[in-house]
């Protein structure tokens, strides 16, 4: 007998599998409709992955045994209702372990008017810019990698970054010689997220949610597109307040977390050239959370990741590629200890079989787990027997988009 | 394995360089200029400059091909697949529009010279009928 949650992730995996087959099987092509005299386009993905690791089990999947449990797809449609009016939405369903169980979520919706190259404005949900890939980290299909350096764009902690609803300015200013400058600015709020990965590592210390975190503020992305063709760099910021109400479960001790400044920097450089691409990240993430009442003393923390990351496209329809990871989730405990780094060196293969459909192999080194309260792939609940150090992963991972 | 870098390199040495002389950058007669900076038609193709002399542009694309080719290596300095994850980039975070792309040069310049706006780009020997010939400066 299948619980209604084991029964709705079933039959959400059956459907986006079908739906797989389907879209793969036919000659794929981007469609457009046409509603009350304007064109209306119609995109979309489904993404399959496969996760084996001899020790640990990641991402809340039962990966030692190897797992299938990492679908995700999405849907949009977009239209020019005017020269500068533009609007759209997407739907997005993941079920990967527990993340995400198969909820269909907006991924973004919103109106977008253009003044002008240098100057436009939008409202609604949006993603949200912050260093080089967080507002495309589930579009496996631009990268070479199946994972992306999970010390930064960790999957089971996707919703804390992926989107805003409010408001963006953005624009691109021209710098005669030296390039271009697109800036992106946003204020608005983050959407809670029932399964995302911070509730299941919150909950798995021992503690309840008594009310949905609520996050709001703003940040501002500045990406030079300098002279040099093929290279960008960047700086994004982000600061919000953050609060949640929650329980210490076995005292039913009640109390409110409050984290007034939340912020998170980052800066990037990516590099293109016909066949090679070079990517560089560094983020710096600080909290500072005071606990009413004061069952903990105040917590400031503050987290650090990086990456470096190349590939190169050896053939038409094949390309290579390696990245080194790195996180340390307390700049003030030694890097050394366990719990307190992820280190992860991965090495990727991508086939494009043809423009729309590619399949990935990737082996994962990893050193470490993290702090699992605060996890980033390491999960008490499905490793209930402690963490090993060392963790070799296999990824296989599949996608379609049209 | 040094035999098989010899041979790519004699492979890429006899493939013909692709030159911006195997290509010409129409627009339909609407376009209210002559010639464009070649850093204004790769925004233009990148989707980051939406207008010129005063009109809403759209850029239109060959769907793959020797003469695509030449046009992204002179003009956009992007690989083929480079360039459709950029609007694949546009087209999945909702901030654009993947361009419209014709498998002929014949089916660029019929919707070249239909559509207000259009800029597109055919081989040097191409019939561009009374398409108006940009000058990439």
């Amino acid at each position: 007998m299948m619980s209604a949650g084991t029964t709705r992730r079933v039959a959400t995996g059956a459907v986006l599998s079908a739906l797989l087959l389907g879209v793969s099987a036919s000659a794929v092509q981007a469609q457009s409709i046409t509603v009350g005299g304007k064109e209306v386009a119609v995109h979309g993905f489904v993404q399959q992955g496969f996760n084996v690791t001899n020790e640990n089990n990641i991402l809340l999947m039962d990966t030692k045994k190897g797992s299938a449990e990492m679908t995700d797809a999405a849907l949009n449609v977009s239209s020019n209702l005017t020269r500068r009016l533009r609007v759209g939405a997407q739907a997005y369903v993941r079920n990967i372990g527990q993340l995400g169980n198969g909820a269909v979520e907006v991924d973004w919706a919103f109106a977008d008017y253009k003044f002008a190259d240098a100057f436009g404005v939008r409202g609604g949900k949006m993603k949200t810019v912050l260093g080089l890939f967080s507002d495309t980290q589930d579009m496996e299909f631009l990268y070479t990698w199946a994972l992306l350096p999970q010390g930064m764009y960790p999957l089971d902690l996707r919703s804390i970054t992926i989107a805003h609803i409010g408001a963006d300015v953005y624009g691109t200013v021209k710098l005669q010689k030296a390039g271009s400058l697109a800036y992106t600015g946003y204020l608005g709020k983050v959407q809670d997220d029932n399964h995302g990965g911070y509730r299941y590592g919150v909950q798995d210390a021992g503690l309840g949610f008594r009310s949905k975190v609520t996050s709001r503020g703003g940040g501002l992305d500045l990406r030079w597109s300098t002279p040099v063709n093929g290279l960008i760099t960047g700086y994004s910021f982000t600061q919000t307040h953050d609060s949640v109400d929650l329980v210490v479960n076995a005292f039913r001790l009640p109390f409110s977390a409050d984290t007034k400044q939340a912020r998170r920097q980052s800066a990037y450089a990516d590099y293109q050239a016909s066949r090679l691409r070079l990517s560089a990240e560094l983020r710096r993430e600080s909290r500072d959370t005071i606990l009413t009442p004061a069952i903990f003393p105040r917590s400031a923390v503050a987290s650090r990741s990086w990456f470096a990351a190349g590939s190169y496209r050896l053939f038409e329809k094949l390309e290579v590629g390696s990245y080194f990871s790195h996180y340390q989730y307390s700049d003030k405990l030694p890097v050394s200890n366990r719990d307190n780094h992820i280190y992860d060196t991965a090495i990727s293969g991508r086939v494009d079989l043809n423009r729309f459909w590619n399949v990935k192999v990737e082996g994962h080194f990893i050193d470490g787990n993290g702090n699992p309260t605060f996890a980033r792939g390491f999960y008490r609940r499905n490793n209930t027997s402690g963490f090993n150090a060392k963790t070799r992963m296999l990824v296989l991972r599949t996608g379609v988009n049209f | 394995m040094r035999t098989y870098g010899l041979l790519l390199t004699l492979v890429a040495l006899l493939v013909a360089p692709l030159k911006a002389a195997d290509v010409q950058v129409i627009a339909n007669p609407d376009v209210n200029v002559a010639a464009l900076s070649a850093n204004d038609l790769k925004d233009i193709f990148l989707g980051s400059k939406t207008a010129v002399g005063g009109t809403s542009i759209e850029p239109v694309l060959r769907m793959s091909g020797a003469t695509h080719e030449a046009f992204l290596q002179a003009y956009i300095g992007k690989s083929d697949s480079a360039l459709r994850n950029h609007f694949k980039t546009l087209v999945f975070t909702g901030k654009g529009t993947q361009p419209k792309a014709f498998s002929t040069d014949a089916e660029v310049v019929k919707y070249v010279l239909s559509t207000k706006g259009a800029i597109g780009y055919v081989s040097a020997s191409a019939d561009t009928g009374s398409a108006k010939k940009i000058q990439v400066k």
